[in-house]
């Protein structure tokens, strides 16, 4: 099976537009993931009729029983991000601030303080207007683990591929290339990189090359807005060159592409024979190379 | 007054608001800018300014003095991350897993644990005029962005004059970490059905956070209102627009501050900064 | 000894997990008693990042000797190391049983 993770660095770059036309293109070959689960987006292209939906815990919060709290306050001392604070006459849970490591509840000498699972989003299954398995997901606002929700949809897309034997994961990625980056990059076969011809592009976009070295993984490249800087187009085009990394395609700014959002179509639905021939070479381009198991 | 500039969304133009109002500000007065954007700053990109300092940001991690342990595995236990693994005849210790919330440490019953440090990123700081500039840059491979958010907003506690924050994507824990102090913060959502479902979230964000807020439309064109009936809908109050323009976004493309690459743009960010500083939304 | 096999569920046809740290779970041989149980690995599975030494400190919990699976990451090599945990990698082993021959059919050579 092969894992395709579209990634960017930095956001707005188009990572999303080209994942939707990619899943067209493979339709009932692939499984598709939406791992952007801050700002999920991916669905509004691929319009899924949900099948299933689950919880997702990502991780623990303390509950304070302040009936047998001695308000000694030795849990606020020992926590690092100061979550516990003492409010109206007794110690209550910052829930944005807490990191979930239980010290709170392994210092309380009264035993008051226990964890407790705690839902930090969704996750759902759906069937894309493709034909095709889609999974995605909401993180709850301000939530963090977004990084463990990030694999859950990735597991989750894995074995739906295994049950289906379907030959591609394509991967809609977050921006950036923290947590959830690197938790949506783990077990990816081919990385496909989206970026721009921007100042800000070019920037993240060696910020990304440097990760993907950091962690051994193989990628190609796609310039989006290719003409916006012709300097910065030749720069990002050295910085590939360089990092080994080759760019299948390059596609100018267009209102196609805001357009094609505008009415909720993938980009092979524009009408655009440039843009879809365009798209077709990135897609053979995974084909070709695809040594499905 | 401090003032964030975030967006749901990536690349709304989110940098492009802030350093134009930076920018704005710094020809008045002194401005703080903070790129809370650490895991891929880009506001220095838009400003002639110089490096005058790098300072590193450490978190802690466990180091275990084997000659006190004895092996018990209460450490790894109670570490919540995993980051230690105690074998019969040695404790290991995966700083990349480790979250610094120092319980091994304070919870070691023969304190064979003490504090050493491991590198998440740096604190760049930059000068331009009246302008100071923070930015921070997550290692490559490291994980915890909200240390280092922490870190640059401390830069913030003795600021004169206004502060900028300009703020990660998304809606989670780094975002809320960049927002949380602001007095306003200001949404840059794009014209797209992409750029409203995120307003939404974001707006949605910040009323659980009992946040004040204003929208700034950005690539916006004619034919598209939704934006705008989603803020009417909502009682939110629309600073501006920014149009959907080829000069616009080459100007951005090639790291220019706009108002000053484009001067036409310069009254649209002067009635943004306007709106701003005499925003009602703002709690005395 | 106690020989555990990165699978996907709790049977001798059971598919083996070519993953390490996100494999579904193990499945344990007692050598000497030639007992066999299921060590759940779903806590780990949902791990973000860091499931590699997680799911050693579950196999040195149970007393696992030696490892028979697929894909190890670089954390989770180091940590095996460490515990002394032999990890042996079948090629073209589907189950468990196809991994459990492989394995026997080693250690008699040696012997």
């Amino acid at each position: 099976m092969k894992e395709i993770v579209v990634m960017s660095g930095k956001g707005g770059t188009g990572k999303t537009t080209f994942t939707a036309a990619l899943g067209q293109l493979a339709g009932d070959r692939a499984v598709v993931a939406d791992c952007d689960v801050d700002a999920a987006n991916l669905h509004l292209l691929l319009r899924p009729q949900q099948r299933s939906e689950e919880r997702f815990v990502g991780g623990m919060l303390p509950m304070i029983d302040s009936r047998g709290c001695s308000q000694c306050g030795l849990c606020a001392n020992a926590c690092a991000w100061s979550a516990i604070q003492y409010r109206d006459g007794m110690f209550v849970v910052d829930h944005l601030s807490c990191e979930g490591c239980g010290i709170c509840s392994h210092v309380c000498p009264e035993g008051r303080i226990t964890m407790h699972p705690r839902v930090t989003g969704m996750s759902y299954v759906s069937e894309s207007r493709f034909g095709q398995s889609m999974v995605h997901a909401d993180l709850g606002i301000g939530q963090e683990n977004s990084g463990k929700l990030v694999a859950r949809v990735k597991k989750q897309a894995a074995t739906l591929a295994a049950e289906e034997h379907r030959e591609f994961i394509i991967v809609d990625g977050p921006p950036g290339i923290g947590c959830p980056a690197i938790s949506a990059l783990s077990g990816a076969t081919e990385v496909l990189l989206v970026t721009e011809a921007t100042r800000a592009g070019q920037h993240d976009l060696e910020r990304m090359l440097e990760l993907l070295r950091h962690f051994g993984l193989k990628a190609s490249c796609i310039i989006n807005k290719a003409n916006l800087d012709d300097d910065v187009r030749d720069d990002i085009r050295q910085l590939c060159a360089d990092a080994g990394v080759p760019v299948l395609e390059e596609f100018a700014w267009s209102d196609v592409f805001p357009e094609s959002l505008r009415q909720g179509r993938t980009l092979l639905e524009m009408g655009d024979e440039g843009i879809t021939n365009a798209l077709r070479r990135v897609w053979e381009h995974y084909q070709r190379n695809g040594a499905s198991q | 007054m401090t003032i964030a500039v975030a967006s749901g969304k990536g690349g709304t133009g989110k940098t492009l608001v802030a350093t134009s109002l930076a920018w704005l500000l710094s020809r008045e007065s002194d401005t703080l800018l903070l790129d809370l954007d650490v895991e891929e700053p880009n506001a220095h990109l838009f400003f002639d300014a110089q490096l005058v300092n790098s300072e590193l940001v450490t978190g802690m991690i466990p180091v275990i003095e084997e000659e006190f342990c004895t092996h018990c595995g209460l450490c790894q236990r109670v570490c919540a991350y995993h980051a230690l693994l105690v074998l019969p005849d040695q404790v290991l210790v995966f700083p990349e897993l480790c979250k610094s919330c120092n319980g091994c440490l304070a919870l070691c019953p023969e304190g064979a644990i003490i504090s050493g440090k491991k590198s998440i990123g740096v604190v760049e700081y930059r000068e331009a005029g009246r302008l100071r500039l923070y930015s921070g840059r997550l290692d490559i491979g490291a994980t915890d962005a909200p240390s280092l958010i922490r870190a640059l907003k401390s830069h913030a506690r003795d600021a004169l004059g206004h502060v900028l924050l300009d703020a990660p994507p998304g809606t989670a824990c780094p975002a809320v970490e960049a927002v949380r102090s602001a007095d306003l913060t200001v949404l840059v959502a794009e014209s797209t059905p992409f750029g409203l479902h995120d307003l939404d979230l974001m707006v949605r964000t910040m009323r659980k956070l009992h946040q004040a807020f204003v929208v700034v439309i950005n690539k916006a064109v004619p034919h598209d209102d939704s934006l705008h009936e989603y803020c009417a809908r909502e009682g939110i109050r629309l600073l501006a627009e920014i149009p959907y323009r080829e000069d616009i976004a080459r100007s951005c493309a090639r790291g220019h501050l706009l108002p000053e690459a484009l001067p036409e743009t310069l009254p649209l960010f002067e009635r943004i900064l306007d709106g701003i500083l005499h925003a009602e939304e703002v709690r005395a | 000894m106690t020989i555990a096999i990165s699978s996907t569920g709790n049977g001798w046809d059971s598919p083996i997990d070519e993953r390490f740290g996100r494999a579904h779970g193990f499945f344990l041989v007692d050598e000497e008693s030639g007992q066999t149980r299921y060590l759940d690995n779903a806590t780990n599975l949902d791990a973000g990042h860091g499931a590699g030494p997680a799911t050693v400190q579950l196999l040195v919990g149970a007393g696992v000797q030696v490892i028979i699976t697929g894909r190890v990451g670089p954390k989770a090599e180091g940590a095996l190391q460490a515990a002394r945990i032999t990890v042996i990698n079948p090629e073209h082993a589907r189950t468990v049983k196809d991994a459990w021959d492989h394995y026997s059919l080693n250690q008699q050579k040696h012997s």
